[in-house]
Order: structure tokens, then C-alpha cells, then sequence
């Protein structure tokens, strides 16, 4: 055993908190993941017992087909790295603001540093589980049946882990330093959500740019890059070059990542305590001065409801920003259809169902923080109001922002395509109210922060129900608006009977 | 005095357990009544289903006339529900947090306005009034929470451990507002572990255990039942919860 207050020991309480908050999922969660990872462990079998004696031997460092295909790795680990950065950044603001049981340990008379170097390898593994869990199985058939080269790239996902933890705490104590506490919660929060989707809207932003006029094929993009002559050497292919075997880059990767987090940890740490409580004295610090403001009192219930649903999400940018993160990756269609005088690659009717799975996504978003994670729902029950009202209320405050978010690229397209905006103004509303009323009626009391660390919709149930019902009115959707609006009644009758089949009265009381 | 809450039998149990075992007690308007008892005793369970936040198994709830569990809305009206733990929106502002009480509740708007003012000036808190809660302290919030039970004139008001976190000066004026309420003729109930609260402000006292009610009356009638005659509320308390009476 190893000795109190030592690293281990930190260590192993860290793993133990770990473990038992995995523990607290559902067995069935459980099970479901250990099938998932069983199913995908025997199918990159096969698959990779076929692939991996074809593939030529890494590392791939020689020839311009090399440099394409380091580059593509290079994309890949920066898109891990950056979702992986996001996490820690959560994770070091949480450190900052949140605290919880880090009072106690720092109030321990164990040094400061120790408890915060091993609060940020945690963060560091609980990173990994998801790559690990992905990339692990086909890496390790790769390195049997390819080149047990291979087995350096799950070396690297290990050290990336640290490299973003380490980066991430360096961004979170410079924020601090440079806006003040309050300001780099806000934008700290920020950065964490579009992180992970700033390498594809940056590819988005170079994709759009280097369109000419008329648009350029894929063909057209598929040629442009294979003509790059990308150097399989440069600096800047390093990381990749790591991932696939070459020894002195993987050693290379490891000294800068051995560098990097130790120092994001000294940073960090030394900073923590000033940083910490400069955070905790935010709201008591503020100058007082005489507020002469005096609001009116508005009533009536379902305007206070509404009211307060909107208020409580345009508060916090946090979960507005991960909100908009799903809007993120709709983008590409919204440039395409607000471009003025283009010629569409897409014609109008394809937004049809776009905008109806976007409407879905959203109103799903939506309905769960306003009615699963609703903050007092003692204070809600405790009033003298019909529950059924109040959930009522609560739909409404779910879909109206969407509807809201809808009715620009509604009108755009009712003024390009009148039959394509009649049958997406349909998909909006129906796969909205559907989408909120599985949230109302599957509902999962949870806490607000739950949306951001797991990205959670409530229950399994009311995930899967949202996404048939929306692949079915989609399907309804595409139908009606290319023209066989009889064939979308046959996917009508299924999610209409999925709908139902998920009703569920709302509780007047709890039992 | 007329009878604003009469609960009658009231049962709850969970997973076997029984947490409220066939509880009876009634409380007049114009009355504080302190509901006491250890830790698990079933105070909070009673009050929560008094609130029309859980449902009873059994039993009867009358508030003011109003059958509580046919017509929980009305009964609701009458009522307002302190936790011991405040429940707030972290992102309004506490004025925002009292108009949207109000609009619950149904309250007319302009005398909210009136109230919310008077309320929030009563309380300290007229200046943060803008501020939004999650900036408050503990203290602070419980306040807030305070000024959102009492906004609408409950007639029956139950707080549960209402002075948790506050310090002297605010726990003085939450009990002076308490007092101001019961002498307008509102219902109070009353749960606390600080039984110098109890002892100094109750009319009456109920001590619950293992969800019985043991006894009940003005302080005089627990120490003559529990035949502790000039002892303390808290040498009662202990005797009659058969509880370890300090250390041996």
C-alpha cells in the first residue's frame, strides 16, 4: 500500500472517485457499452486481418502519397486533441471555480502542487477512455497483422492526452492573468465548446474561400490536394510521423509532451491559490453602487415560465455555446443557401429535411435543460399549478427559440421555392413539437452541467425515440417535398406509432 | 382560533420502510408549531407531503378546509415551502427570482412589485436586488428564498430549517418576520435542530421518531409528559427521543 498523502496515494483516491462515478451509470449502460466495445473489437478483426498485411510497413515518411497521408493523420490527432483540450479546460476552470473536493485536500497539510499535479494526470485519463475504446482495437490487430509500429500510436494518444491537459491548463492561468476571473470562466467555457469543431469549421472557412464563382467539383478538390506536394519531413508532420512508428519523432513527441505537461501543472498550481480565490471573491468584490433600476413585475404563468426558461439559457454561455455547437456543423448548408447568386451545388428541396433534423436536434436540446434539468422543480411542484401547464409552458420556451432560429433560412427559401418551404416549414414545426414533447414525456432529472460534460439529451429511451421520430418525419419530409407526398405517409405511420408508443402522462406529483 | 392544518393518519413508506408511520397533529391560524425530532424521523417527508410534493400513502391532509390531496392545487395556493436547502435559479436576479414566484403563485402584479420591494428592503437585500443569485452567499440566498415563500400572503407557511446559514443579525430578523406572520393570523410550521429556536418561539411542540409522532403540546405539557419539570427543551427533547443525554 502505498503511503498517505504520497502520489500513489493521491492517485488512487483519484482513480477511486473515477471508478465508483463510472459505477454510478445504470448496469445496463454498462453492458451496453461492454457489448458495443466487444462487437467492435471482433469486427476491426476481421477487418484488419484482411487490411493490415496489404498496408505498407510504417512509418510513412518517404514520397509526396506519404506526406497526403501524414497530413490526414496531422488532421485527425489535431481533432482529437482539440476535443481532448476542450475536456481539460472544463476540467481546470471546474479546478478554479467549482472547487468542491479540493477545499478539503488543499485545506490538508499536504503540498499544494502534489494534489494539483495529480488532479491534472486525472484529467489527463479521463480523456482517454472514448480514444482508447475507439482507436485501441483496430491499432492493436494493425500492429499483430501490419507492423507492431503500431503500437506507437496508442503510445501517442496516451502522451496527447497530457500534451492537451497540459496546454489547456497553460490557456486557463494565461485567460485568468489577462481578462480577470470573471470574463475567462465565460470565455474559457467558450473555447471548450468550439474547440473540438474549430478544425472542421476551419476547413469549412478554407473549402468556402478557395471556391471560385461557379464552385469547385469534388473532383476538382480531390486533384487540388493530391497535387500538394507535401513533405513527409516537415516539422510540422512530426506529431504524425509519431503516430505511425518513426522512432525519433516518437521520442521527439514524448520530450516535448514530458516538458509541456509538467510545466502546464507548474503554471497552474503556482497560480492556483491567488486564481482560486480571485474566483471565489467574483460576486462579493463587485463595487456597490446605488442601482436605482426598480423592473416592473410581469404576470400571467406561461409568460413568467417562458420568461424564465429564456432568461436562465441566455445566461449561460456555457450551455448556449454547446447548444450552438450543433448549429456549428449545419453551417456549410446555411452558406450554401445564403451565397447570393450561386449556383447550387443542392438544390432548394434538399433543406427540407436538413432544416427539419436541425429543428429536431435542437428542440431536443433544448427540452432537456428546460424540463429535465430544471433547477428547483420543488419550488415548480410546490405551486398552485396544474403540472401539465407548467410542462406546457416549458414545450413552449423549448421550441420557440428554434422556431425563431428557423425563420430566416424559412424565408429564404419560401422566396427561392415556395414547395420546398411549405414541406421544411412542416419538418420544422412537427419535428420540433415531437422532438420536445419525448424530451417532456422521457424526461430524466439531471443538472444543467450534465449537457456540457456529457453532452446528455436524458434518458436512453428518450435519445433513441428522438432519433427514429426524426429519421421518420425527415423521411416524410424528403418525400413530400420531391414530390410523393402519398409515399410519406408510410414513414408518417411509423413514427406516429413510435410517438405514441413513447407517451408517457406527466407525473401530477411525485410518488 | 380556527384550524389552518389537520393531517390525520398520514403514512409513507419507502422500499418497506415506513418513513412517516400514521401520523396525526393539527396547527390553528395564528400558531407556531415546531416539529422536532432526530435526524431521519420523517419531519421533512411530513412537510413534503403536506407541501403536495410527495404523495401519501394514507392519511388525510386538510388546510384550511381544502382537502389537500383531492385538490392539491388549492391547497398549494394557502401554502408556502421553505427548504432547507433554497431553491434558486442561479442565473436570475433575485428580483426576477421573486417575479417569477409571484407568477406562479398568481400574484397580481403591481402589489408583487410592492411586496417584492418591501420584501427585499425587510431583508437586506434591496441593493442586490440585480444581482444574480449565484453571486449570494448562503445566507443570502436563504433570504431570497424567504422573500419568494412569504410574496404571496401564505396562510400556511412551513419552513424547514430556516435559519441554516444565517448569521446573527439576519436568523433575529427571519425569526421577527416569522413572528410578525403568525401574529397576522398565518399558520406556522416550523422544523429546527437548534432547540433554543424551538423553545423560545413555539406555541406548540411536536416531537416525531422513527416517523411517530411521540408527543405533542406547549412546552409546560412535554416536560410534565416527559416529567422533566424545569429542564430545559433540550433535556426533553433528548429524554423523551430516548437519545444519549451529553457525553458520560
Amino acid at each position: 500500500m502505498s503511503k498517505p498523502g504520497s502520489i500513489p496515494w493521491l492517485m488512487s483516491h483519484e482513480l477511486r472517485l473515477f471508478w465508483r462515478r463510472g459505477q454510478g451509470k445504470s448496469r445496463s449502460g454498462w453492458l451496453l457499452a461492454g457489448f458495443i466495445l466487444s462487437v467492435w473489437m471482433v469486427m476491426s478483426f476481421f477487418m484488419f486481418q484482411g487490411l493490415g498485411p496489404r498496408l505498407p510497413p510504417p512509418p510513412y515518411i518517404e514520397g509526396s502519397g506519404d506526406g497526403l497521408a501524414l497530413a490526414a493523420i496531422g488532421v485527425a490527432i489535431a481533432f482529437i486533441g482539440s476535443i481532448m483540450m476542450s475536456g481539460a479546460v472544463l476540467a481546470a476552470v471546474d479546478a478554479i471555480y467549482t472547487r468542491n473536493d479540493l477545499d478539503l485536500l488543499l485545506s490538508s497539510p499536504l503540498p499544494a502542487w502534489r494534489i494539483l499535479a495529480v488532479r491534472s494526470i486525472a484529467i489527463a485519463i479521463n480523456a482517454l477512455p472514448i480514444y482508447i475504446g475507439l482507436l485501441g482495437p483496430p491499432l492493436l490487430w494493425l500492429s499483430i497483422f501490419s507492423s507492431p509500429l503500431w503500437l506507437s500510436a496508442i503510445i501517442f494518444l496516451i502522451t496527447l492526452a497530457f500534451a492537451a491537459t497540459g496546454l489547456a491548463l497553460l490557456i486557463v492561468t494565461g485567460l485568468f492573468r489577462l481578462i480577470g476571473p470573471k470574463r475567462t470562466r465565460v470565455l474559457a467555457q467558450i473555447f471548450s465548446a468550439v474547440a473540438g469543431a474549430a478544425i472542421f469549421i476551419g476547413f469549412q472557412f478554407l473549402n468556402l474561400n478557395r471556391r471560385d464563382e461557379d464552385g469547385m467539383s469534388q473532383n476538382e478538390v480531390a486533384r487540388t490536394i493530391l497535387s500538394m506536394d507535401l513533405d513527409p519531413n516537415a516539422w510540422w508532420q512530426a506529431p504524425a510521423r509519431a503516430f505511425t512508428g518513426d522512432i525519433p519523432s516518437t521520442l521527439a513527441w514524448v520530450v516535448f509532451v514530458a516538458l509541456l505537461f509538467p510545466f502546464g501543472v507548474y503554471v497552474f498550481s503556482r497560480r492556483y491559490v491567488s486564481d482560486a480565490a480571485a474566483a471565489s471573491a467574483m460576486g462579493s468584490s463587485r463595487k456597490r453602487v446605488a442601482d436605482v433600476r426598480v423592473a416592473r413585475v410581469r404576470g400571467g404563468l406561461m409568460p413568467t415560465i417562458i420568461r424564465k426558461e429564456i432568461r436562465l439559457l441566455l445566461r449561460d454561455p456555457l450551455l448556449l455555446s454547446q447548444v450552438g455547437l450543433q448549429l456549428i456543423y449545419f453551417l456549410p448548408l446555411a452558406f450554401i443557401l445564403f451565397r447570393p447568386g450561386s449556383t447550387m451545388t443542392l438544390d432548394e428541396a434538399a433543406f427540407a429535411p436538413a432544416l427539419t433534423i436541425i429543428s429536431s436536434t435542437l428542440a431536443a436540446s433544448l427540452t432537456w435543460i428546460t424540463v429535465s434539468a430544471e433547477d428547483a422543480p420543488d419550488l415548480l411542484a410546490s405551486a398552485p399549478v396544474h403540472a401539465r401547464l407548467i410542462d406546457r409552458a416549458k414545450l413552449l420556451a423549448a421550441v420557440l427559440p428554434v422556431w425563431a432560429l428557423m425563420t430566416i433560412p424559412l424565408i429564404v427559401l419560401w422566396v427561392r421555392d415556395p414547395w420546398a418551404g411549405a414541406w421544411a416549414t412542416s419538418g420544422v414545426a412537427v419535428a420540433s413539437v415531437c422532438a420536445a414533447m419525448i424530451g417532456l414525456w422521457r424526461r430524466v432529472p439531471a443538472s444543467r452541467r450534465d449537457f456540457v460534460r456529457r453532452r446528455a439529451k436524458g434518458s436512453i429511451m428518450a435519445g433513441l425515440g428522438q432519433g427514429v421520430v426524426t429519421l421518420g418525419i425527415t423521411s416524410s419530409i424528403a418525400l413530400g417535398v420531391y414530390g410523393l407526398p402519398w409515399m410519406a405517409l408510410l414513414p408518417a405511420i411509423v413514427w406516429l406509432a413510435i410517438l405514441g408508443a413513447l407517451y408517457k402522462p406527466t407525473p401530477s406529483i411525485a410518488a | 382560533m380556527s384550524t389552518a392544518l389537520c393531517v390525520t393518519d398520514l403514512a409513507k413508506s419507502y422500499g418497506g420502510k415506513r418513513a412517516v408511520d400514521g401520523i396525526s397533529f393539527d396547527v390553528r391560524g395564528g400558531e407556531l408549531y415546531a416539529l422536532l425530532g432526530p435526524n431521519g424521523a420523517g419531519k421533512t417527508t411530513t412537510l413534503r407531503m403536506i407541501a403536495g410534493l410527495l404523495n401519501a400513502d394514507a392519511g388525510a391532509i386538510n388546510v384550511f378546509g381544502v382537502d389537500a390531496r383531492q385538490d392539491p392545487a388549492a391547497a398549494k395556493q394557502l401554502i408556502a415551502w421553505l427548504p432547507d436547502e433554497p431553491l434558486l435559479y442561479d442565473k436570475l436576479t433575485a428580483w426576477e427570482y421573486l417575479e417569477f414566484v409571484a407568477g406562479l403563485w398568481g400574484v397580481d402584479p403591481k402589489s408583487a412589485r410592492a411586496d417584492a420591494e418591501h420584501l427585499l428592503k425587510l431583508l437586506g437585500l434591496w441593493d442586490n436586488r440585480n444581482d444574480r443569485c449565484e453571486t449570494f452567499s448562503r445566507g443570502m440566498k436563504q433570504k431570497a428564498v424567504l422573500a419568494g415563500a412569504l410574496i404571496h400572503h401564505p396562510k400556511l407557511l412551513m419552513l424547514d430549517e430556516p435559519l441554516t446559514g444565517l448569521d446573527a443579525a439576519a436568523s433575529r430578523l427571519v425569526k421577527d418576520l416569522i413572528r410578525e406572520r403568525v401574529a397576522q393570523g398565518a399558520a406556522v410550521i416550523l422544523t429546527t435542530h437548534i432547540l433554543e429556536v424551538a423553545e423560545r418561539m413555539a406555541d406548540r411542540i411536536g416531537i416525531i421518531k422513527d416517523g411517530k409522532l411521540l408527543t405533542e403540546g406547549s412546552l409546560e405539557e412535554l416536560r410534565s409528559h416527559a416529567g422533566a419539570q424545569g429542564q430545559s427543551l433540550e433535556d426533553v427533547f433528548l429524554s423523551l427521543t430516548g437519545q444519549p443525554q451529553g457525553v458520560a
